[in-house]
């Protein structure tokens, strides 16, 4: 049996909304049963979908990994970066020179590492990277850190191609994917088995997030982005707080950045642009800010809106031919526009109200659409404000003899 | 040996000078006032004792320890909570998960215990949960606990940061403004939660208030401020007499127009 992508994802996500919807059944078995039902479809996907869209399936995933550790960041802590790109490729170099066969700088040994051992190494290497970062990054906030974190993703380009020992200059390095593991053999082969590294890697990583989120150390994010000077005084440690959020961080995009080397089988300093670094951003806010299943769901986009978007509005009656089909980037970024207007607080945020939803009151719910959609573009407005709040902290508590 | 000790601290911004050789004791089990007018330094002096500001001189000693040493974080593990007088709750956590925030510092619960949440950390949680759930109720709040604290009333937030800072188990709390924008009604139960905490729960209160008949009512002592410099304390009725007092709040004799 084979499946095309669209009607794929449309059983999952209808299948997914009906287990969750689930009349009478209490609400955490409703959440681990629609979880279930993703996780079965997705170990599905590479049996009916074409090897293509099995490679952005895994994609997806990868990036759902990178996007998530983004919103640790931006959406959970309230720190805006540019740069996770930066990460993401350290991650990659780190994998690629592990597991080539060439040997670097004459002390990285030239056998291949175990996959795995190599994953974990680009993990920590990235999240070190994070450390280094994070800490100098304390004193910037808002759009300076933004900025900040740009020009390092800018840098980071030119200085793999000057250290060509190490890094393989501009031409960058290949090496074989890894085999299946032995009692895999027969049963997934070489494509299909690096989908399901790629699905486990952000099971596992999304499963240990959503702990964190919960625990007092995911309280302690939310309270430093909320208030800084309020988080001090009831205990948080206000600058552990966000170096810890910036090492996760790295972390989790240097694991997304070590996957995709291997998807690949080769790096090169373009691998990841600034424009990749961006998508990141672009991901958690298309997703939803502070927001595991917005971090997926963003993934999804960034993978699927290039690559299908131009197509599926060139087939739309009346708007074949012209710019949509010379400029496909515009409608990229026209429809990143369109669901950031329509849906200021992510995809996830719809989702979140609609979960809410009584069946019986959609008809009065859709009259009041249009007044709902401004009221959430000022919720928004709001909530940008904070990611964005350009003023150092000194400053917004201007003195005002008022207030003393 | 008092409670906390204020000697000689002073704090410029710039040519203002905020608080001016300010010293008082808060003694043990006591509702302490800190009044004056607009601009007199009292929530400078309480960004003082909470660390946010390093004083320019002076020392600020709470239970024998030099509070000075520490970092602003570590201040409310010495035993000194506060509330802020412009609110500063959390408003994308629930009113519980605000509350939590404060028990952060005693569960010290690390990034890979948070990640991979073993038995015993669900556990600690749980207690953590359970305390904060008592004080919400001690101030009414229990119903509210898994409400959007951004959602809520400006008279609910403010009762919600002094939950906040009694779930630390503090032995002195600073009270900036506590009484600001409420009604009569929620006046009165909050002079009662007030001398409650003093009187049943042995904390130790620093109180900044406005509300003339609340400080009075609940004080045992009032220290008062103008210009950065205390110009009086004693008991509520001493300095509710006091000349210097009286001229403060309501301008020198002959200054008024007649009008």
């Amino acid at each position: 049996m084979q499946m095309e992508i669209w009607p794929f994802l449309a059983l999952l996500a209808g299948l997914a909304a009906i287990a969750y919807l689930l009349p009478i059944v209490p609400m955490r078995w409703r959440r681990a049963l629609a979880i279930v039902v993703v996780l079965a479809l997705l170990c599905w996907a590479p049996f009916v979908l074409d090897n293509f869209r099995t490679f952005q399936m895994s994609r997806v995933a990868i990036m759902a990994v990178a996007v998530l550790g983004l919103n640790l960041l931006t959406g959970y802590n309230g720190q805006v970066s540019l740069g996770h790109g930066a990460f993401m490729i350290l991650g990659m170099y780190t994998m690629a020179i592990l597991m080539d066969s060439k040997e670097q700088l004459n002390f990285i040994d030239a056998r291949p590492w175990p996959f795995w051992a190599a994953l974990i190494v680009a993990t920590g290497i990235s999240a070190l990277a994070g450390l280094g970062i994070g800490i100098p990054s304390l004193r910037l906030s808002g759009p300076y850190l933004a900025i900040a974190t740009l020009a390092v993703m800018i840098s980071i380009t030119p200085v793999l191609k000057k250290f060509g020992g190490l890094t393989g200059g501009v031409q960058g390095l290949r090496f074989p994917t890894p085999p299946p593991p032995e009692f895999l053999k027969g049963l997934i082969d070489r494509p299909d088995w690096l989908y399901f590294l790629s699905l486990i890697t952000a099971v596992i990583l999304i499963f240990l997030a959503w702990n964190l989120l919960r625990s007092p150390l995911g309280r302690a994010l939310i309270a430093v982005r909320d208030s800084e000077i309020a988080a001090a005084a009831m205990g948080i440690p206000v600058a552990r707080s966000k170096v810890i959020a910036f090492t996760l961080s790295a972390a989790y995009a240097g694991a997304a950045g070590g996957v995709l080397a291997l998807l690949l089988g080769s790096v090169t300093p373009e691998s990841i642009t600034i424009a990749d670094s961006i998508n990141l951003l672009v991901g958690v806010v298309i997703g939803g800010l502070a927001s595991i299943l917005g971090s997926v769901l963003g993934a999804l986009a960034v993978v699927f809106i290039p690559s299908d978007a131009a197509k599926i509005v060139a087939s739309l009656p009346g708007l074949g031919g012209g710019i949509v089909e010379r400029a496909p980037g515009a409608i990229q970024g026209a429809l990143v526009i369109i669901v950031m207007i329509l849906m200021p607080l992510g995809v996830a945020g719809v989702l979140h109200r609609m979960a809410g939803l009584d069946v019986r009151r959609l008809p009065e719910v859709v009259a009041r659409l249009p007044s709902r959609m401004l009221k959430g573009a000022q919720l928004a407005a709001g909530r940008f404000r904070w990611v964005w709040d350009i003023r150092p902290w000194a400053q917004r508590r201007p003195f005002n003899p008022d207030d003393y | 040996m008092a409670l906390l000790e204020v000697r000689h601290v002073s704090k410029r911004f710039g040519g203002l000078i905020a608080v001016d050789d300010v010293s008082f004791d808060v003694e043990e089990g006591k509702v302490v006032g800190l009044i004056g007018p607009n601009g007199a330094g009292k929530t400078t002096l309480f960004n003082l004792i909470s660390r946010i500001y390093d004083p320019d001189g002076g020392t600020i000693s709470f239970n024998g320890q030099d509070i000075l040493k520490v970092p602003p974080h570590r201040v409310i593990t010495m035993g000194i909570a506060r509330t802020f007088q412009n609110v500063e709750i959390f408003p994308a956590l629930t009113v519980l998960e605000n509350v939590l925030v404060a028990e952060n510092w005693r569960l010290r619960i690390g990034v890979w215990e948070s990640m991979l949440r073993p038995p015993w950390v669900a556990k600690r949680e749980k207690e953590a949960v359970r305390r904060a759930q008592e004080v919400l109720d001690f101030l009414g709040l229990g119903q509210l606990a898994t409400m959007p604290a951004g959602a809520l009333s400006f008279a609910i937030r403010k009762r919600l940061e002094i939950a906040r800072a009694l779930v630390a188990q503090p032995r002195l709390i600073l009270l900036d403004e506590p009484a600001s924008g409420l009604n009569h009604e929620e006046l009165m139960s909050l002079g009662e939660t007030i001398r409650s905490l003093a009187r049943q729960h042995n904390i130790t209160v620093l109180l900044v208030e406005h509300h003339m008949n609340l400080v009075m009512g609940v004080s045992d002592h009032v220290i008062v401020l103008n210009f950065g410099r205390k110009i009086a304390e004693g008991k509520p009725e001493e300095v509710s007499q006091n000349p210097a007092v009286i001229e403060a709040y309501l301008g020198e004799r002959g200054d008024a127009s007649p009008s």
